[in-house]
């Protein structure tokens, strides 16, 4: 079958050219086709790496940095809380001292008044007694002057001279 | 295998032929008869399967014979190979769209050239020979997209244009390249000492030499030759069979056409898909036999 034959004929030219096109292909696409695509097919795949590694980074330093925040929280929440007893604390003594201190200068005024009475008391009736005996005397002397004659007042000078100690 | 049976079934009904036209084909059988009849369908067909080889003719300068053994040595272009650098073209303007948009954040044609080139590297190169695999990428790539191109180039109906690894030339070439690397691979990984003395598997029995060394010997050869057939079978066994069903028209009848170009157009959609696949199968295999000589078994 020369038709048959004709397929199994090796063409030295074709070969040729096939060899030679290979070849500048296989130079041309490894230069500016499959070396950079495989480079960027690296870049990428590294990119990714990264991306996840700083991702994983970023929630260990999120989770860190809130755990951080959760206790300087709960910190000032009992910071807090120790102030208030603390100061509720302190109003109540204060409080307490400043009773004290009212009833103690209320007492002392009480007293003052007592004294201050009692010595204003004392007067008044020292005082009375000394007009009251004035007017005695007073009412007496005019008693006497009507009823006395002057020898009845010397006898009774007399009298009284004799109850005088002796000088 | 699909597409060797399809082969000898188109040359069996081409045989089984009317009376008329197998008188023609018959006459085709016979050297020289056939130039002045009238060219039967199966002659038909394969013209158009044939390479046309002598469009521009070069000679080679003076020290080179213009034969040797038979075979015409020049470097003249014809057919099949205007087909292989159209195809080469198209493989080049392609990847310098898709290049052109080359991201991070791959898109478009570039993701698609892209993901290709990754698979060759990943599941083919490194996964049949191993971490060392990733070095023989531009290889296999671009054996595998120049086959690809060439392949579907030669499926679009242009007249007068084939497909160029549907030509032994072509095939033989691309299997010498693989074999050349599987060689430089082996020799690489395991020494020049290494790579011939481990030919045969360690643990084999001495005795078992005398039968052992040639028969791995001959699987050096029978593995580019098994890439070269298949190749080349494969793409034209293809063309072969559309041809054929679309030639049924005249062989049988106009009638027929509805049921040939029915059949033709199916064969042509598996056509696409066994471009595909061969290119795939060409590469994988190289992997497979770069892998084999890269580790003493």
């Amino acid at each position: 079958m020369i038709v048959a034959a004709s397929f199994t004929d090796i063409n030295f030219a074709l070969s040729f050219w096939t060899a030679v096109t290979f070849l500048i292909l296989l130079f041309v696409l490894s230069k500016f086709a499959w070396g950079p695509i495989l480079a960027m097919v690296d870049q990428r795949e590294k990119t990714i790496s990264d991306a996840i590694e700083a991702a994983k980074k970023e929630r260990a330093e999120a989770e860190k940095a809130a755990a951080e925040t959760k206790a300087a929280l709960d910190k000032s929440r009992a910071e807090m809380t120790e102030l208030l007893r603390k100061s509720q604390a302190e109003v109540a003594a204060a409080k307490g001292e400043l009773m004290a201190h009212a009833k103690k200068e209320s007492e002392e005024l009480l007293v003052q008044a007592r004294k201050t009475i009692a010595e204003e008391q004392r007067l008044a009736v020292a005082q009375l007694t000394e007009k009251t005996a004035d007017l005695a005397i007073a009412a007496a002397g005019k008693l006497i002057r009507a009823q006395m004659d002057p020898a009845q007042q010397k006898q009774l000078v007399e009298a009284y001279l004799k109850t005088l100690p002796q000088a | 295998m699909l597409a060797s049976l399809l082969l000898s079934l188109g040359i069996l009904l081409a045989q089984a032929a009317p009376a008329e036209v197998r008188e023609g084909a018959a006459a085709g059988h016979e050297a020289g008869e056939a130039a002045e009849e009238a060219a039967s369908p199966a002659e038909h067909i394969f013209h158009h399967v044939r390479d046309d080889p002598d469009w521009i003719k070069i000679a080679l300068p003076a020290p080179f014979p213009e034969k040797l053994a038979g075979m015409p040595l020049n470097l003249n272009i014809g057919k099949h190979t205007v087909s292989m650098w159209i195809a080469s073209a198209l493989l080049l303007i392609v990847f310098m769209i898709g290049l052109r948009k080359k991201a991070l954040v791959p898109r478009g044609l570039y993701s698609v050239l892209e993901s290709f080139v990754v698979f060759i590297r990943d599941e083919i190169a490194i996964q049949n020979i191993g971490h060392d695999g990733a070095r023989y990428t531009p290889y296999l790539c671009t054996a595998f997209f120049f086959i690809l191109f060439i392949n579907l180039f030669g499926l679009i109906p242009i007249p007068g244009i084939g497909t160029a690894t549907g030509n032994l030339s072509v095939t033989v070439v691309l299997a010498l390249l693989t074999f050349f690397v599987t060689q430089l691979a082996g020799m690489r990984a395991q020494g020049v000492v290494g790579y011939w003395t481990h030919l045969v598997p360690a643990g084999v029995p001495k005795a078992l030499y005398i039968i052992m060394l040639p028969v791995e010997i001959l699987g050096l050869f029978t593995k580019p030759f098994a890439l070269t057939v298949r190749l080349f079978a494969n793409m034209l066994a293809g063309h072969i069979v559309i041809y054929f069903l679309i030639a049924l028209t005249v062989i049988i009848s106009v009638y027929a056409a509805p049921v040939s170009v029915g059949f033709a157009l199916a064969i042509y959609m598996l056509e696409l898909f066994v471009a595909l696949v061969q290119a795939y199968v060409f590469t994988m295999l190289s992997a497979v036999f770069i892998g084999l000589a890269s580790h003493s078994h």
